[in-house]
């Protein structure tokens, strides 16, 4: 068997010898240039080695090149998985010699069009170099590559947007119909199956509706098909177990879980976000400002916790920052309160001010920063929880009390209510009640067409309470009522978010 | 009314003045403001922000702010990611308070440490220098024999190809290949109408490979723009565009000029040698395959499958045919040979095949 016939590529007067059969099997400038029967290509003076003149390469990045066309192409392990993430104390210096190694690479790996090279690259897209990947991807015109960057960043979208520097990838659109990457992958995490999630302490045991294995789990999802309740494959955190009263808010396809009280009545500040993109909970920038019994609603891509037990001051999180922020305060600390977002500015509705009842309907405008009193009501409400489509806000449940002339109902928390007020007409239709169910503590989510409810039934007096899940439905006005309630349990939050298809995963 | 329209206004410092509302909870904040401001919990964690100053910006605010997370984004550093990345924290710092006005459209890619994306090649550049040398090396290409020493280095086109890839100009690029192509086939076409009937074939057959040995450097030489331009934005290849430039501008120019000569051709032994023949005939038929039609038993004679496949119910006829052959053959004097001697193991075959047939029967 004949030695391998060996090319001597040569670079800024260095020499590096490659096996001549991968070279071509390889590199899809290598197997052009020998097809093409330029003078390269043509056998040079014969007895010493074929030499290969390349120039505006980096040294370094065509060794890497070349190590992996020796070694035969892809191998386990080989390149930056050798080099992957490292844990906390990592040297600025060893990420920028990492970086731009990468770019040295990735343009020899382009210029020689190694695309088995190229094709692994896919595989090693991480959070430290996911922004670099991408830029890179654009300027070699890598579409693959720059599709997994994508996939990745929409996965990982909010620690890629507090990244520094995705602002200097985040340009904005060229042309009027352009938009931007930020919006882009915003638009992305909107995708999947949209499923009810259900949160809670929920209760094992013989008397659990269903016979979970071990501890109970924490967080179920709703299988609208077979109307039955499964465990997600991921808990609450440790340190969001028994806390009462935080703020929860969807944005992004994120669930964040912030604030709140534990059972030894101590107020945090500490804020989670759940990814159903990848089952996991972060743990973001506390609060400034500890507090519970407050209302978290997302605006604009931003997050809005609002008042609290004895606190009227706001905060806002933005996720391109991983900070809060305080902004207008309310004019008053409110309890038994609720607020909503409809149409890009938060509406807040009744519980009570330090001195009296609310009858305000107060708007926040975060363009502006300013809250105003939006309009005056007759009818008292507290404890109720909203929800909006479109400019209709959804008024569940809570417990009303008329103060008009012509007052309609008594007060009472014995029955569950719908209202709706249209931000527009500044009219309130009473839609719907359910007289069997109780209209406090309930937890509740926009899901498809109607609004889900979880909530107890008063008529029965049991040791345990009874629990309920029901839906009103907002198209035709109707309530729904299905059999299975997740566990009992209790301190319980359900929320609509989109699970990622079974066969992406 | 008056509050609803105030703020689609976006709530101007005076019209908020005005606002009897607003005014009133101006008086509200400040009786508010009289208990101490509420204190912000101790950062627990490293990447809580110092809050205290925050704070107290917040509660001291009467009208729209100027804010630090309302502000827009920070705006791109002109250094570029890889010198961000170095100053990470200090330079986000930096960028987060100081917003600039100047919008930067694109990563400069003039800080990439690549020589080859070191300088911006502009659109001027690219026609004064970049262009001309690939026209002149395409120009070489186009106009030599197959087979001639080609002297162009393929390591100094290709990288000329890539630098004005990576520089956005593929479409321009792509644009003048075709335009330069177009041009050359268009002469090629004038020259081949101007020959005589007794070169034509000869000339066509020359004309169709020379450009077909022209693509097999252009094609290599172009793989990048290919790559990352014709393929993923055309969703196109560069060779079958070339190809079929010359279907459009020379081909299907001559084609009926050139089927009866063919044909004639064909019909006269030794007027056109062989191989020019099947060069012909299989180059037409690799441009489009339809002309087949124009003439199946001469395009059958070259390409396999042309004529309509064997029918069962035209067995017999087939067979009056051969017979009918070589009756001819035997009256023109070809003999059939010796046909009582079988071939050593004829019979055996026979039998064994007879045999199997018959154990089958028996199944």
């Amino acid at each position: 068997m004949s030695a391998e016939e060996m090319v001597q590529i040569h670079l800024e007067g260095r020499c590096y010898p490659v096996s001549k059969r991968k070279l071509i099997e390889q590199s899809d400038y290598f197997r052009a240039l020998y097809r093409s029967g330029m003078r390269e290509a043509l056998s040079q003076e014969p007895g010493g080695p074929e030499v290969q003149q390349l120039r505006g390469l980096s040294a370094p990045g065509l060794r890497l090149v070349l190590d992996f066309i020796n070694a035969g192409g892809a191998r386990e392990g080989w390149l930056l998985g050798s080099r992957g993430e490292k844990g906390g104390g990592v040297e600025e210096e060893e990420d920028m010699d990492e970086v731009s190694l990468l770019s040295e690479l990735v343009e020899a790996a382009s210029f020689l069009q190694v695309t088995s090279l190229l094709q692994l690259l896919l595989s090693q897209v991480r959070l430290n170099n996911c922004l670099e990947m991408y830029r890179l991807a654009q300027v070699y015109g890598l579409s693959d590559l720059q599709e997994a960057c994508l996939r990745f960043m929409v996965i990982h979208f909010h620690e890629v947007l507090s990244k520094p520097q995705f602002h200097l990838l985040g340009s904005p659109p060229q042309t009027p119909g352009d938009v931007s990457l930020k919006q882009r992958l915003r638009e992305a995490r909107m995708s999947g199956t949209p499923v009810l999630v259900a949160l809670g302490d929920f209760l094992g045991g013989p008397l659990a509706p269903h016979p979970y294995q071990g501890e109970p789990p924490s967080m179920l999802r709703y299988e609208e098909m077979t109307e039955c309740w499964f465990p997600l494959a991921n808990n609450l955190p440790p340190d969001l177990v028994n806390v009462r009263g935080y703020g929860s808010a969807m944005l992004d396809n994120y669930l964040f879980i912030v604030g709140g009280y534990r059972i030894t009545s101590q107020e945090i500040s500490a804020a989670h976000s759940y990814n159903p993109t990848t089952n996991e909970w972060l743990q973001v920038a506390s609060m400034n400002q500890k507090r519970s019994n407050f209302k978290l609603v997302a605006v604009n891509s931003k997050l809005y916790a609002i008042g609290g037990q004895a606190v009227s001051n706001v905060e806002c999180y933005n996720p391109e920052q991983d900070a809060w922020n305080f902004v207008a305060p309310l004019p008053n600390p409110l309890a038994e309160f609720s607020a909503c977002e409809c149409k890009g500015n938060i509406y807040v509705i009744g519980g009570y001010t330090t001195r009296d009842r609310n009858m305000n309907i107060l708007q926040y405008c975060p363009s502006s920063d300013m809250w105003t009193l939006f309009e005056t009501c007759d009818v008292h409400i507290r404890k109720q929880q909203m929800v909006s489509v479109e400019e209709t806000i959804y008024i569940v449940g809570g417990c009303l009390h008329e103060l008009g002339p012509n007052r309609r109902s008594s007060q009472s928390e014995d029955m569950l209510t719908v209202q709706s007020y249209n931000t527009i007409t500044r009219q309130w239709l009473y839609l719907k009640e359910n007289t069997s169910k109780s209209g406090l503590n309930l937890t509740c989510a926009l899901h498809n067409d109607g609004i889900y409810i979880m909530s107890r039934d008063v008529t029965l007096s049991t040791s345990l309470e009874h629990r309920v899940f029901l839906k009103y439905n907002i198209f035709s006005d109707s309530w729904e009522a299905f059999r299975r309630f997740p566990a009992f349990g209790h301190n319980l939050l359900v929320s609509s978010l989109y699970l990622p298809n079974k066969k992406e995963t | 009314m008056e509050e609803s329209m105030e703020e689609e206004e976006g709530g101007s410092y005076e019209a908020m003045m005005d606002d009897q509302n607003h005014n009133n909870w101006e008086a509200a904040v400040d009786s508010f403001r009289s208990p101490p401001p509420p204190q912000p919990s101790i950062p627990v964690s490293a990447r809580e922000p110092p809050g205290g100053q925050l704070l107290a910006v917040s509660v001291e605010r009467k009208g729209p702010k100027e804010g630090l997370s309302m502000g827009p984004p920070p705006p791109p550093e002109a250094n570029g990611v890889i010198m961000m990345l170095k100053s990470c924290d200090a330079a986000a710092a930096v960028a987060k308070v100081a917003p600039a006005p100047t919008p930067s459209s694109t990563i400069n890619i003039n800080t990439s440490t690549s020589k080859f994306l070191m300088n911006v090649i502009t659109i001027e550049d690219y026609k004064s220098t970049y262009w001309p040398k690939l026209d002149g090396a395409i120009d070489q290409l186009l106009t030599q024999s197959p087979g001639d020493y080609i002297p162009i280095s393929y390591e100094q086109i290709y990288s000329c190809v890539y630098k004005c890839v990576c520089q956005q100009h593929s479409e321009q690029m792509y644009s003048d290949l075709i335009k330069k192509i177009t041009n050359h086939l268009e002469r090629v076409s004038k020259e081949l109408q101007a020959s005589p009937p007794d070169l034509y074939i000869e000339r066509f057959n020359v004309a169709l490979g020379q450009y077909m040995g022209a693509l097999q450097s252009i094609v290599p030489l172009f793989i990048y723009m290919n790559k990352f331009y014709i393929e993923t934005k055309l969703n196109r290849d560069l060779k079958d565009d070339l190809i079929k430039l010359f279907t459009e501008h020379v081909a299907e120019k001559h084609i009926y000029n050139l089927m009866p000569l063919l044909l004639e051709a064909q019909a006269t032994p030794f007027q056109v040698t062989p191989s020019t023949m099947a060069n012909i005939v299989k180059g037409l038929y690799t441009l489009r395959p339809e002309w087949v039609q124009m003439a199946p038993t001469l395009f059958s004679k070259f390409i396999p499958n042309i004529l309509p496949p064997a029918v069962e119910a035209e067995l017999s006829e087939y067979a009056a045919q051969d017979q009918k052959l070589q009756r001819e053959l035997i009256q023109n004097g070809f003999l059939r040979g010796d046909q009582s001697r079988k071939r050593a193991g004829d019979e055996l075959t026979y039998n064994s095949s007879s045999a199997c047939a018959s154990s089958r029967g028996y199944r």
